[in-house]
Order: structure tokens, then C-alpha cells, then sequence
């Protein structure tokens, strides 16, 4: 019960900073070269986490409403987890030459 | 119901952007093949000039879509809090609405400013 309801919580939460950091992701890796590479790369970053947890909580939503059993919900969510550590490591490896840019 | 299905389905396309995104950039960074970083993020960094590339109905298409799972979304976290769930049927057009405008400034303002 209170885990759905921190599942719900969390999408809503990160479903409007994903829009702000989505709007600053598009600005500063195409319209503008001012910006501190730091500062791009704590943007990519925060946006790579938030983007693959609001993600793949929506998959794990939209696979339970068609029902799994209890065995199941397990072997989802350990995929789930595999797959955002594996694409966490993979977009930080993404973003690292950001930073020995300048 | 139309919108709780178009927003599912819109998710699932978006996870899978994400996921290739993050995939092409990370690979772009293992210069194994020579020259493959540069065509990576020429790819990336000039999808609008490529003429009649696949690239650009692509980037267009993803740009509408994640406009569309956006302001629906925003919908959907006032229809959380209480806000307009009687006139959620007027709420969804305004952020169809929205969602056309975000989609036409990022084309009509940003595009021009690519360097």
C-alpha cells in the first residue's frame, strides 16, 4: 500500500522536473555554447537518473495492470533494475567527456 | 480513456528513445570505429539539415510525442490535485494545445538558433 503510494508520488514528482531539466537538457546541448560543462554535466545527469527511474517505473506500470503473480512482479523488477543500472553506467560513460571538454 | 492509452503507449516509445539515446551517445564515446564519434554527433547535432534523412520525420515525430506525454502529464498531476476534474475533457485539449505550441517554438525559435 505505502509502496504504491510512493510509486505514484514519485512519478508525479519527477514527471515535472523531468519537463524542467528536459527544457535546460535541449538548451544546452544544442542553442547554446555559454554554459559551464560542469554545469551541463550535472543537468545530463539528474536528467539520465530521473529520466530511466519515471521510465521504468511507467513499464513497471504498465506491465502489472496485465497481472503477474507474485514470481512474477520479482523477475520484472529485477530486470527493471538491471536495466537502469546498466543504462545508468552506460549514459554517465555518455556524459564523462562533457567534463574533459574544457 | 483515448488519453490513459495514447500516454501509455507514447511512455513505452519514450523508454525506448531514452534507452537507444543513451545507447548512441555512450557508443559514439568508444572510438573504436575511426571517425564514428564525429558522424554520431553530426547525426545528433544536425538531424534538421539532413534533408529527406529519416532523421528528421524521426526527431520531429519524438519531439511531438514527448510534447504530448508532457503537458498530458501535466494534466494528469493537476487532475491528481483536484484541479479540473470536471472539465478534465477541456483540460485535455488546452494541453493538446500546449503541446502543439511547445512543439512549434522549439521548431520556429530554436532551430534558427543551431550553430
Amino acid at each position: 500500500m505505502l509502496r504504491s503510494v510512493l510509486f505514484w508520488l514519485s512519478q508525479r514528482v519527477t514527471a515535472v522536473l523531468l519537463i524542467v531539466l528536459l527544457g535546460l537538457h535541449l538548451w544546452a546541448s544544442n542553442f547554446t555554447t555559454d554554459w559551464v560543462t560542469l554545469f551541463k554535466a550535472v543537468i545530463d545527469m539528474s536528467l539520465l537518473a530521473l529520466v530511466l527511474f519515471h521510465g521504468l517505473t511507467g513499464v513497471r506500470t504498465v506491465v502489472l495492470d496485465f497481472g503477474l503473480s507474485q514470481q512474477g512482479r520479482q523477475f520484472l523488477s529485477l530486470t527493471l533494475i538491471i536495466v537502469g543500472i546498466a543504462a545508468l553506467i552506460s549514459g554517465a560513460y555518455g556524459i564523462w567527456p562533457l567534463l574533459l571538454a574544457q | 480513456m483515448y488519453a490513459w492509452l495514447i500516454q501509455r503507449l507514447s511512455g513505452l516509445f519514450l523508454v525506448i528513445f531514452v534507452l537507444t539515446h543513451i545507447a548512441a551517445i555512450a557508443q559514439a564515446n568508444l572510438v573504436i570505429i575511426q571517425g564514428f564519434q564525429a558522424q554520431v554527433f553530426d547525426a545528433l547535432r544536425n538531424p534538421f539539415w539532413a534533408d529527406g534523412s529519416p532523421a528528421l520525420i524521426f526527431d520531429l515525430a519524438t519531439l511531438g510525442i514527448i510534447a504530448f506525454h508532457g503537458m498530458n502529464g501535466i494534466r494528469i498531476v493537476f487532475l491528481d490535485l483536484g484541479l479540473g476534474v470536471q472539465r478534465h475533457r477541456a483540460a485535455f485539449w488546452i494541453s493538446m494545445l500546449a503541446a502543439i505550441a511547445v512543439s512549434a517554438s522549439v521548431i520556429i525559435f530554436g532551430l534558427p538558433l543551431l550553430p
